[in-house]
């Protein structure tokens, strides 16, 4: 019986924020091919065994823990931040010209990035 | 907008007009925030009043639109600067040598035109990445893999002009075959076999019929390349690494020398020599090496002894059917173990994989997955903002490569810079065999975004390096924007006749003088200063 309740209210749940999540979906999964593509050489996920890269063994060295070192796992990036960094760079990471990713990339990938912030 | 020397800013306006018919406003750039993205993020100008910037920007997606803009450029008389990528971090970028160019970006250009899996070549735009032509050879599931340097965001035409170095092929220049060209009039050219309107041949014979045109259009600025063929490698079935090591610095000339002539035989294919000295910057090595001449060679074998480490490691590859491999292997150790107290070190066999996607990034990288990694290694480990690539090319022997780590150390430690003990790469126009090769001394500075101090001091040490090396007879093969000039000025052999011949090559393929102002020094007629 309290399993069936704990269905119930997790359904009335996702149904309240099933539209805004859904719209949102597409936008993310777009964010993902662009991050694969753009970002994931530098910002991939570690694990034991791989050689260190530039961006998350840099973030690693940076942030010692106290935030995900890598980007995929981060729960406090904005939009505006990523779009910044994206275009200006920071540190040996160069800007990316529009050529390369277009502004509607980079607002896919703004999105797919701060999907977790927007979960939180 | 911004201005364009030597032309009034209502021609500009009118040209960049005309580039927005052809290319779309959405392609032409004039906005600071856009024509910052085109800056070298690894410049040694950075933020200085001459750092070398672009005035605009436009890119094209086709031939027929470099065609219109080079055309259109001749008429308002508007500088371009071509680029493919823009990744040449280290040795350049998407900056213009000229600042004030309009960068002709190629980055749109971006489609593998052509993969031919049974005589293994592949025809690319300019645009393409290594890492887009790797997922397009796994997208058809070939067992290919591509030449390639380090980073995987370059170019692989952008690598080759600029005479990029990289694994299997060793020299991509060389490894490419047949080029289409738009000439600076908007001519199109193609060389070799493509001159020949239905060639088949063009990217697996290169030299058509006639002189081979294709070297001139290498770090030059007489074309825009648009298309180009290269080999490419097909997975070998085994691999094996042997790791050559000794304790004894005197070692070195018998390891070079005995390396040498295993690769005269086509015996493995080696990587040049490094010592992990050059790795370790604890004090004691540190204060050896800030020593004139860099510590004597008892210090030095002292010192790994104290780290517990070898003073040279050399490596051989094997690689191809696993019986032939093996008796590769088993040649090149029977000759290195006369040569007493060397170390050698047999790696594990690697086949090729059935699915290179179950292998680590790593582990790919050995068939050909490109990857950034290399940005750690050379320049984010240390915390710095960019890094500059000194590279002089030198004899393949040990006495050489010994004297040119002191030579050109003492260069450095006269001010103050750490040279340490950089590796020397072994720099051949084919991977294996006996063909042309020599070392490639491969140095980084630290590129700093707000210590302009240190990056003016950084260009004179490295402007002293380069005029160190050719007074030895050793030379850069490659350089970055701001000092492509004074590598070129070291090409002095009678009276700069190479240089006076680039110029006669430039005035006739490019009258306007309209490409790529002062790439590798080679300047228009009209910005030409009065050679001393």
């Amino acid at each position: 019986m309290r399993s069936l309740r704990a269905t119930l209210i997790a359904a009335l749940v996702t149904c309240a924020f099933a539209p805004a999540a859904m719209a949102q979906q597409p936008l993310q999964a777009r964010g993902k091919t662009v991050f694969d593509h753009w970002c994931h050489a530098c910002h991939k996920r570690l694990y034991r065994g791989d050689l260190p890269v530039a961006g998350t063994s840099s973030l690693q060295r940076k942030y010692h823990g106290t935030k995900a070192a890598a980007l995929e796992d981060r729960t406090d990036l904005s939009a505006g931040q990523i779009r910044y960094l994206v275009r200006h760079g920071i540190k040996s990471m160069p800007g990316s010209r529009k050529t390369e990713i277009s502004d509607a990339d980079l607002d896919a990938l703004a999105a797919y990035l701060t999907r977790n912030a927007a979960a939180r | 907008m911004r201005k364009v020397p030597g032309v009034n800013p209502a021609s500009y306006a009118q040209a960049l007009q005309r580039f927005a018919q052809i290319v779309g406003n959405e392609y032409v750039f004039t906005s600071d925030a856009d024509l910052d993205t085109y800056r070298d993020g690894y410049s040694i100008l950075w933020g200085e009043p001459d750092e070398l910037i672009a005035a605009g920007a436009v890119a094209p997606s086709s031939v027929e639109q470099v065609q219109a803009i080079v055309r259109i450029a001749n008429q308002y008389a508007i500088p371009l600067y071509a680029i493919s990528t823009g990744r040449n971090l280290g040795y350049g970028g998407s900056a213009p040598v000229y600042s004030g160019s309009v960068v002709l970006d190629l980055k749109r250009m971006n489609k593998v035109l052509e993969v031919n899996e049974e005589q293994h070549y592949c025809i690319v735009e300019p645009g393409v990445s290594f890492f887009d032509l790797y997922d397009e050879l796994r997208r058809r599931n070939t067992r290919l893999q591509v030449s390639q340097p380090a980073p995987g965001w370059g170019s692989p035409i952008g690598n080759a002009l600029d005479h990029g170095r990289g694994g299997p092929a060793g020299d991509n220049f060389r490894n490419a075959c047949g080029m289409e060209v738009v000439l600076g009039t908007g001519e199109l050219l193609r060389t070799g076999m493509g001159a020949l309107p239905l060639g088949k041949t063009w990217a697996t014979f290169p030299d058509g019929v006639g002189p081979t045109l294709d070297g001139i259009f290498s770090q030059s600025n007489f074309g825009i390349i648009t298309k180009m063929g290269f080999n490419l490698f097909p997975w070998p079935d085994a691999l094996r690494r042997l790791t050559i090591q000794t304790r004894n610095y005197a070692d070195l000339d018998a390891m070079v020398a005995t390396c040498n002539r295993l690769q005269a035989m086509a015996v493995g294919h080696g990587s040049g020599v490094f010592s992990p000295l050059g790795t370790i910057q604890t004090p004691s090595v540190v204060e050896i090496f800030k020593r004139r001449g860099g510590g004597t060679a008892a210090q030095i074998n002292q010192l790994a002894r104290d780290q517990n480490v070898p003073v040279w490691v050399m490596n051989l590859e094997f690689s191809g059917p696993e019986k032939v491999i093996q008796a590769q292997y088993e040649v090149a150790t029977e000759l290195l173990s006369a040569i007493a107290g060397l170390e050698l070190k047999g790696g594990e066999i690697i086949h090729a994989p059935q699915d290179i996607g179950k292998l680590s990034d790593d582990a790919a990288a050995a068939f050909g997955k490109p990857s950034l990694q290399r940005f750690w290694e050379d320049t984010a480990q240390f915390g710095w903002d960019g890094h500059l690539w000194f590279s002089p090319l030198l004899p393949q022997t040990g006495p050489e490569l010994r004297k040119a780590q002191q030579v050109l150390g003492d260069v450095c430690r006269e001010m103050d810079f750490y040279w340490g003990m950089p590796p020397a790469l072994l720099y051949n126009s084919t991977s294996i065999g006996p063909a042309a090769s020599a070392y490639c001394i491969v140095k980084n500075f630290n590129v700093s975004k707000s210590d302009h101090a240190h990056n003016r001091r950084t260009r004179e040490v490295v402007t002293r390096l380069i005029q160190a090396a050719a007074d030895n007879g050793w030379s850069e093969y490659r350089s970055v924007p701001a000092l492509q000039e004074a590598v070129m000025a070291t090409f002095s052999f009678n009276d700069h006749a190479f240089m006076r011949t680039c110029e006669r090559i430039k005035d006739a393929l490019d009258p306007n003088g309209i490409l790529s102002a002062g790439r590798y020094g080679i300047w228009p007629r009209h910005l030409r200063k009065v050679r001393t």
